[in-house]
């Protein structure tokens, strides 16, 4: 694995180098005065992790980032700034994956490339990897777009009535666990709680990521999903959160719960969007290839969104929980279950008793209600 | 921010407004009365019965009363609405102040935080390194005694090795010393900018004082760092042999931040934000007969034609919303021109710059900084 640093400050990439040197990284590590600087490096090699100041002369780390993203598209995109302007940081919240706030300790920022790197080999295609790298937001659906507008419209909006409309939309949630579970937001705190996410934000900034951010957006670009069919995504993955967050009750963290059930089919919304660029016709087949990992593609998402473990963990294996090595009642398990009971599959009793689900299917499936 | 709900009731426009009203009635008054006398002077020359003047005195005394009366509540309108605009004026800046500080701090953050990685980092790989080095040592130590106890070191010596190898001696060699110079010199700067920080923000007395304008723009300028350094390199050539000049030194700061921050802005303004080049802001300092001069150049677009007149008038503003309430260059005339005595003025040339040009008398006129009000003309 390549990782290139980027710092206008020459000091800030010797004391990394140091402390990376000294820390026995196994990747290799690049370093860049500068965004020409890092572009050039780019060029001449195939990294696969970029982590850059924001505040440079000449090419700051926004634009240096945008390139990124539209040259190398894979590669993985960190923002570490001294900076502590917010209305500064929405200009990285379209262009980085992760947005980290100096000072952060070398160890901190070794773990935060090693998961990177665990993600990618997790998902192991680049294809796909630069789908997802790419991805500014997800679609909305379009009756929540709306109701979230007239609410940021009314100054006298509570962060309260915000959070209710954002928790029930997966792209709205999944922007804002991005960005209350970076270091620069809210000091690097692991928040899986959408409606915690959403006060700890404040309604000031969620304001600015709608208006200024870009951050939420409903499906309108020919090519895009449907209206229709964003909206249908959203009430099913609506319902597996509540299911979700029923059935945990006492087992796990019920507002964990509602968040991975929610967040658990976002694979399906990345790979029937507007995908790859293919025209040599391959479209349809990979499409046909891609939807049978949809799970794994969620999950490459969240966590290169920098969203808590657990969440990650559960969406990768809600298809399949008993790969977890999480064996008792874990959020994984949750999540498969509520899955299996909101899409009317038929899910292992043997493998529910095994893991201590103690009800019978009938006590769940009345949750469903 | 919106001047208008900084300054209660009335802004200051509005207020300004006020004092033309009354001012207005005033004299309208006075030249009633100014005719009414010339009226009773001409009658007094033409020849009339006794009673007839009487008469006319008595009712010219009513109205002279009448009038004066009135005149009086309006001048002490006029005083309170004067008095009302001082408040106003004083507010402003604080409130400009204010602005300026809240700006700043987000640069200052900055300017702390870059440093402090580096130092974190260091002293984290310096900390390190020393763990493996005691261990080194110690063992190194356990072969010095085994031999000179005459024991056997032929276990103890590939510990060491091993340690030596792990421990990375010959790269930590090199390493450790600058990994210390460098946390030692980051810690230098944050050092720096916080001391810079309180002596720009230390609340100075409320009259004139002999300030080294030098450093005092030293400071200022280092406070400033972070609206310049991605824009422009900043020049400053004093004259060495400039003595104490006596002014208000936080107000003289902010006039010198605000020209600093107007230049940057400028020079950003033609660069594209930094992405084009660079600019070059020069302070440049000189010692005349009884005053001095400071001149603050930028590279900047100039001041177009239609701006050029209104450039000291408050609430004038070229700047985006959000990028400046227009007060900056009105508080520098009024600190400059009212509270110093002094003048400050401007030459522009369209696509190359602007020099603001500052002086200050080297003497104290003897207004003091509490000067009284002036007199209404």
């Amino acid at each position: 694995m390549k990782v290139l640093f980027v710092d206008d400050e020459p000091r800030v990439l010797e004391a990394l180098e140091r402390s990376l040197f000294q820390l026995d990284v196994d990747w290799n590590v690049t370093f860049a005065e500068g965004g020409q600087a890092a572009l050039r490096e780019l060029a001449a090699a195939r990294f696969d992790v970029v982590v850059s100041d924001m505040r440079m002369p000449g090419m700051d780390g926004a634009a240096l980032l945008s390139q990124v993203c539209k040259k190398y598209p894979h590669v993985v995109r960190i923002v570490l700034s001294g900076q502590t302007d917010e209305a500064e940081a929405f200009r990285a919240v379209r262009v980085a994956h992760q947005f980290l706030a100096k000072p952060f300790s070398s160890e901190a920022l070794r773990q935060v490339i090693e998961r990177a790197r665990l993600l990618m080999m997790g998902l192991g295609d680049e294809r796909l990897q630069a789908i997802v790298g790419r991805l500014e937001h997800l679609p909305s659906a379009p009756q929540l777009m709306d109701d979230l507008t007239r609410a940021l419209e009314d100054e006298a909006t509570t962060a309260e009535t915000l959070a209710a409309i954002v928790r029930q939309d997966p792209a709205m949630s999944s922007k804002v666990l991005q960005l209350v579970n970076s270091s620069f937001f809210s000091n690097g705190a692991s928040i899986s709680d959408i409606r915690a996410a959403v006060v700890r934000l404040g309604t000031k900034t969620v304001r600015a990521l709608a208006t200024r951010g870009g951050a939420f957006a409903a499906s309108t670009k020919p090519g895009e999903l449907s209206s229709a069919s964003v909206a249908t995504a959203q009430l099913r993955s609506l319902a597996t959160a509540r299911v979700a967050s029923r059935i945990a009750k006492d087992k796990v963290d019920p507002a964990a719960a509602f968040a991975a059930g929610l967040l658990c089919d976002v694979g399906e919304l990345i790979l029937s969007g507007p995908m790859s660029h293919e025209s040599d016709g391959s479209e349809g087949e990979h499409r046909q290839r891609d939807a049978l990992k949809h799970a794994e593609v969620g999950a490459f998402f969240l966590g290169l969104w920098g969203l808590p473990f657990p969440i990650v963990e559960a969406v990768a294996n809600h298809h399949a929980p008993s790969r977890t090595a999480l064996h008792g009642p874990g959020l994984p398990q949750v999540v498969w279950l509520a899955a299996c009971l909101v899409n009317g599959n038929e899910p292992d009793t043997s493998y529910l008793r095994h893991i201590g689900f103690e009800g019978s299917l009938s006590d769940y499936r009345a949750m469903t209600e | 921010m919106t001047t208008g709900t900084v300054l209660g009731e009335l802004s200051l426009p509005e207020l300004t407004l006020k004092v033309d009203a009354l001012e207005r009635k005033l004299r309208a008054k006075e030249k009633t009365i100014r005719v009414l006398i010339q009226r009773v002077e001409g009658s007094a020359s033409e020849v009339h019965s006794a009673f007839w003047v009487l008469e006319q005195n008595i009712a010219l005394e009513k109205m002279v009363v009448k009038r004066t009366a009135e005149i009086n509540a309006q001048k002490e309108q006029l005083a309170q609405a004067l008095a009302e605009l001082q408040g106003a004026q004083a507010k402003l800046l604080q409130a400009q102040k204010l602005e300026a500080i809240g700006q700043l701090a987000a640069g200052i953050a900055h300017e702390v935080n870059t440093p402090t990685q580096y130092v974190s980092d260091n002293t984290a790989f310096a900390k390190r390194a020393v763990v493996g080095l005691i261990e080194t040592l110690q063992a190194s130590l356990a072969v010095v005694q085994a031999v000179q106890e005459g024991r056997d070191t032929s276990t103890l010596i590939p510990c060491v090795d091993s340690l030596l190898k792990t421990a990375k001696i010959p790269y930590l060699l090199v390493q450790l010393p600058r990994a210390l110079d460098q946390a030692q010199e980051g810690l230098g700067r944050v050092a720096t900018i916080v001391q810079a920080m309180k002596e720009f923000s230390h609340p100075s007395s409320a009259e004139k004082t002999p300030v080294n304008l030098r450093e005092a723009i030293e400071t200022t300028i280092a406070v400033a760092r972070h609206e310049w350094k991605y824009l422009a390199d900043v020049d400053l050539a004093m004259d060495p042999e400039m003595p104490p000049v006596p002014v208000l030194r936080n107000e003289f700061n902010q006039v010198i931040l605000n020209l600093i921050v107007n230049a940057a802005h400028a020079i950003g303004g033609v660069t594209a934000g930094g992405s084009e080049g660079r600019g070059k802001i020069t302070i440049a300092g000189r010692t005349g007969v009884d005053s001095v001069e400071i001149r603050i150049t930028d590279t900047g677009s100039g001041i177009p034609l239609h701006a050029r007149a209104k450039v000291f008038e408050p609430f004038y503003t070229t700047k985006a919303v959000g990028k400046g309430t227009g007060q900056g260059l009105a508080i520098a005339y009024s600190v400059i021109v009212d509270k110093h005595q002094g003048s400050i003025s401007f030459e522009t040339e369209p696509g190359q710059g602007t020099t603001f040009i500052i002086t200050l008398p080297l003497r104290d006129a003897g207004l003091g900084a509490a000067a009284p009000a002036k007199d209404i003309p």
